[in-house]
Formats: structure tokens, sequence, C-alpha cells
């Protein structure tokens, strides 16, 4: 007979096992909130690269920086890691030039002004606080600048191209994500643009505002 | 009789597995699947004049809240392109008061007091509001909603297509954790919205549109007659009124808004039971319009119809247990071998059960909210609770329907006596 009342026992305990873990969290809650909702946010046709801004700010913040040297200037380089990803990010504290035909494979951050020559290849997303020049035939994932923003004719952006301040496009361009300015957009002839967005925009002589 | 308890008892286990295989449908989509767009990238460039209407009675606690973030909301507020109408029905407390507040503070906001109305429904109010609604897209609001910033300009955005009729954005719960009904709701409403919802966006099928955080086109709702104001479940009546006349509603995941759910299992019982008696409703009024109709694909009709179903699903469960122990005790099934029944009922507890589970896994996996997924499990005793409430629904649902129907019949056959009569004077 008490075979019979182990077994019953036992079979309760598997039953109520499985209730287990939903008591342990309903009593103490690790993940007891609602879904997180950002009840303030606007829609704004600059988000993106003011969400890139704000994580550049954060990665200035930390002091896990390594100095190194590229292309004969002085550069600091970290890296961060994600849950799935690792990503590596370049920094310059001045002025930083890019000759022609390189790749960059990570995101930089500058904080004076970039050039960059002919036919380079940006993997990362770029930050510039100064102003920046963009070559002819680049290709980049995404580009934001605090100064004025030209890019160079018969390129290519994968992302957003964003500036405080006015936003050239040379002819011949294509833009995959939004362009966004502060002050102007002006697009230099022919260009292949999905969404503009800016006070003032201009397309190669003529105005419209 | 052994034959007839047999075949229902196997038409039983047709049509639950059925629905079974529509959860795994629905989670394989959304889990593994590629994701459809609501228009997102017109959200903010897309403006068109808007009417907002929140109908509310007694709703003092929550009133001004609401008010609030529509009065906040990120909308170009110029020359009337957006006005938001609250509609008092029939308080009894401050909610009159706080709805005039805002009124005299901002122009666009217009209050409209229904005070002694003969039919106190929802749709009644909302009905009423609509006549004062001047812009070309209704939303609609209920009061303990907590709209964000963007909620507009993104609901908005799928009218872009001019086929779209409605918008139907993601409702989320907010109650504090305090109670576990409160916990179990919350990932229940994740899978109803996460999962459901937006995988019959992506596969083209019936999204519905939800009564609250959403709205219509004004044109198509002075078309198609308004809200039934006698509706327990109005947003499913609207819903298939737009598809069977060739339009669609939009599911726009990405607007996100926070309800205050019932924290009471009689309050959620109540709920509940409503929405049963409606929904069937109107299985009774559009299952057959929904096969025959000339808009729907064969997808879309097979959805509509299990959508139109759902709440028939519980008592076919309580009906299947009932049968399944008659005969068991009583006659067992003519293709007896007990093992074979043991063999579908025990496959329908793995396969079957696991399907509505795993779409609220895969709901809040998808919403990185891993811990809740130990309360999984936690549902059960919820689901037995919806059976019993849902079953008895739709028994009243049905006698409601029979009763109707008798009185259209006695009503129709009184007047063509009157007439023959009144030809033969």
């Amino acid at each position: 007979m008490i075979e019979y009342f182990i077994l019953m026992g036992v079979l309760l305990m598997m039953f109520l096992l499985a209730f287990l873990p939903g008591y342990l969290e309903y009593r103490a809650p690790r993940d007891s909130g609602p879904l997180r909702i950002d009840l303030s946010r606007p829609i704004e046709p600059r988000s993106e690269a003011l969400r890139f801004r704000k994580t550049i700010d954060s990665f200035l913040k930390d002091q896990e920086w390594k100095q190194k040297s590229l292309w004969g200037q002085s550069v600091y380089e970290r890296e961060s890691k994600t849950e799935h990803s690792s990503l590596k990010i370049l920094r310059t504290d001045g002025n930083m030039a890019i000759p022609a035909g390189s790749v960059v494979e990570s995101a930089l951050i500058v904080l004076g002004d970039l050039v960059s020559g002919e036919n380079c290849k940006f993997n990362g997303l770029v930050y510039v606080k100064g102003r920046c020049q963009i070559g002819r035939h680049n290709e980049l994932a995404g580009l934001t600048s605090v100064g004025d923003l030209s890019v160079g004719e018969e390129s290519k952006i994968l992302g957003f191209v964003d500036s405080d301040g006015v936003v050239r496009i040379g002819a011949g361009s294509i833009i995959l994500g939004p362009v966004s300015s502060g002050r102007t957009v002006t697009l230099g002839g022919s260009c292949d643009v999905r969404r503009l967005s800016s006070h003032a925009i201009e397309i190669a002589s003529r105005s419209s505002s | 009789m052994s034959l007839l308890v047999d075949l229902i008892l196997l038409s039983i286990f047709l049509v639950l597995f059925s629905y079974a295989i529509r959860h795994y449908r629905f989670y394989w989509n959304r889990t593994f699947g590629v994701q459809g767009e609501a228009f997102e990238r017109f959200a903010g460039a897309y403006t068109p004049s808007v009417s907002i209407l929140c109908p509310m009675r007694n709703e003092e606690k929550v009133a001004s809240r609401l008010l609030s973030s529509l009065v906040e909301m990120d909308y170009n507020k110029d020359n009337g392109r957006y006005e938001v109408i609250a509609i008092d029905d029939n308080s009894t407390d401050r909610t009159p008061q706080i709805i005039d507040e805002y009124a005299a503070k901002c122009p666009f906001v217009k209050a409209i007091h229904r005070s002694g109305s003969p039919i106190l429904s929802k749709p009644a109010a909302l009905n009423a509001g609509l006549t004062f609604a001047r812009n070309k897209i209704v939303l609609f609001f209920d009061a303990d909603y907590i709209p964000p910033k963007d909620c507009v300009k993104k609901l908005v955005a799928p009218f872009t297509d001019p086929l779209v009729a409605g918008v139907m954005g993601r409702v989320v719960p907010v109650n504090p954790p305090e109670t576990m009904l409160s916990r179990v709701f919350e990932i229940e409403r994740a899978a109803g919205y996460q999962i459901d919802q937006q995988a019959r966006h992506n596969l083209g099928l019936i999204p519905q549109y939800g009564g609250t955080v959403g709205g219509f086109r004004r044109a198509f709702l002075s078309d198609h007659g308004r809200f039934d104001p006698y509706h327990m479940a109005e947003d499913t009546d609207v819903t298939y009124k737009a598809y069977l006349s060739g339009w669609k509603i939009c599911y726009v995941n990405t607007v996100e808004c926070y309800e205050e759910a019932a924290t009471q299992v009689r309050q959620r019982g109540a709920q509940v039971r409503r929405w049963t008696i409606g929904h069937n409703y109107c299985m009774f009024d559009y299952a057959l319009r929904t096969i025959t109709s000339r808009f729907l694909t064969f997808w879309s009709k097979l959805d509509g119809i299990m959508l139109l179903g759902v709440y028939l699903q519980p008592f076919l469960i309580l009906s299947g247990w009932a049968l399944g122990i008659y005969s068991y005790l009583f006659e067992p099934p003519f293709w007896s071998p007990l093992l074979v029944a043991l063999f579908l009922t025990l496959s329908y507890n793995v396969v079957g059960n696991l399907g509505l589970f795993s779409e609220i896994g895969s709901a809040l996996y998808l919403d990185r909210r891993g811990r809740s997924i130990w309360l999984t499990t936690l549902m059960l005793p919820t689901v037995l609770y919806y059976v019993a409430v849902e079953s008895r629904g739709f028994i009243r649902a049905v006698l409601a329907h029979l009763t109707v129907r008798r009185r259209r019949r006695k009503a129709a056959s009184e007047s063509r006596t009157t007439v023959s009569k009144s030809e033969a004077t």
C-alpha cells in the first residue's frame, strides 16, 4: 500500500515541479516590469544618427583606449563587446587624413576634421566632431558630423548621412539611409537619395525650402 | 449512439488540432520568417488630419493622464488637423469636469457629454463622438491607455495604402506585478500581439482591429454604418465588415501602448465573457459570408473562419472532455483499441497544447523578457478558468442568438399579417 502513496507523492511532486520556476519568478521577480516603452520618444528624422552619437559619447567616457600609429598619425583603439558581436573603434583627437584606397574596418571617431582620399572604404560608422570631407568613389556604412559635411561624387553610403551643419552630396552618389541636416542639404546633380530631411534643400544650382 | 459520440469526438479532435497547427505556423513565421513592415518609413512624412475619440465613463482616476498624453502628442496640431474628442458617457464622478478643463485649456480638445442616454455602451458613445469628428482619420483610445508621443504618426502611416481601412497597434499591460493574474495576463497579451497579430500581418491574413490603439478612415465608418451600439465585440464586427467589403486592416507592432489590465479574477472573467458573447455573435453573422467572400484568398478565408471560431474552442474542449469520459466509461469507441485513443490524446497533449505555449515563449523571447518565460506554466489555471467562462459565454451567445432570431421571425410574420389585413380592408 505504501508504494502507492510514494508513487502518488512522486507524481504530485513532478506535477508541482512544473510550477516551481513560475512561483519563484512571481515571489522574487527579476523580470517584473512591463515591457519598456519610451513614452516620450518623438519621430525624429535624425534619430538614428543622434542615437549613434549618444553611443559615441558613452565610449568617449571610457578609459580603455590603447594608443597606436596609423597612416603616420597617432590614434587610439578599443574593442567593445556586445552579447552577439564585438566592435572595434578607432579614435583620433585631432584632424585625420585618410589616404586614397584605404579600407577602415573599425568604426571611426574623429574629434577634429576628417578628409578622405578617393576610393576609400569605411566598413564601420563614422563620427566627426569637426568638418568632414569624403572623397570621390568612397563607400561608407554611415556617417554623422557636427561640422559641415561633404560627400564626394559617385560615393555610396549604406546608412545615414547626418550633420548639424551643411550637407553636400556629390553628383552620382547613392545614399541608402536618410540624409539629414540641421541647416541645409545640397544635392549636386543627380543622386539616388531615399529620404531627405532639412530646414532647406538645394538641388544643383536651384534652391527650394 | 456510440458512432455519433465517436464522430463528434473525432471532429473536435480535428478542429483543435488544426488550431494547434495554426499556433505553430504563427510561431514559426514570427520567430524565423520574413517580417512585414507596416509603412514605418512613412511615419512622420505622411500626416493626414486626425480626430481622436476617447470614450470615458467614470474614469476620473485616468482621464487626465490620457488627455495629457494626447495634448502632448508629437503631431501637427495647426488648422484643425488634430482634434481630440473626449466623450463623457453618462459619468457620475469627476470625469465631465476633467474633460471640460482640458477643452477650456486646449483649442483642439472637444468635450461631449452624454447624459440620460438610452443605450449605455462603448459603441454608442463612439458613434456620438463620430458625429462631431471632422478629420480624415479617426483613432480610438480607451481612458486607461497611455499612448507614447510618436503613436499617432506611426498609426496613420499605413493609410498611405488606399486599401487600408483601419490600423491596430500593440497593447502592453502596465500593471505592477502585484498579482499573479496581472503577470500571467501580461504574457498572454504578448503572445496575442507580438506573435498572432504580427504573423497574420506578415502572412497577409486577417489582423484584427482590437477596439482601441487603432482607428479607421472616417469615410469607411460612414459608408459601413458606424458601430453597432448593441454589439459586445464591435471591434471584431467592424474588422469583418472591412475585410468582406474589400478593405484590409494593418497591424503596426511598433506602436506600443500601455493599458491598465484587469487584476481581479472576477473583473477578468466578466471581460472575457463579454468578449466571448460578442465574438460568437460575429461568428454567427460572418462565418458564411467569409467563406463565400470574393475579396478573400483561400488562406485568408481559412484564417477568418478560425479567428471567428476562437471563442468556440473552449466549448469544444469542454464537450470533448465530457464526451471522452462518457465514451471511456460507457461506450468505448469503435476504433476501440484504447491505445489509439490514448495515442491521439497524448500526441495532442504533447504537440497541440505546446503550440500555444510556444507562441508565448517566442513572444517573450522577441521582447527579450528572459525570466518571464518561467511564468508560462502558471497559465494552466488561467486556461482552465477561461475554458469554463468562455464555454458559458458561448452557450449564452447561442441562446441569445436563437431568441433574437425567433423574435425577428415572429415580428416579420406579424408585420406580414398586418400588411395582408390592411390590403384586405
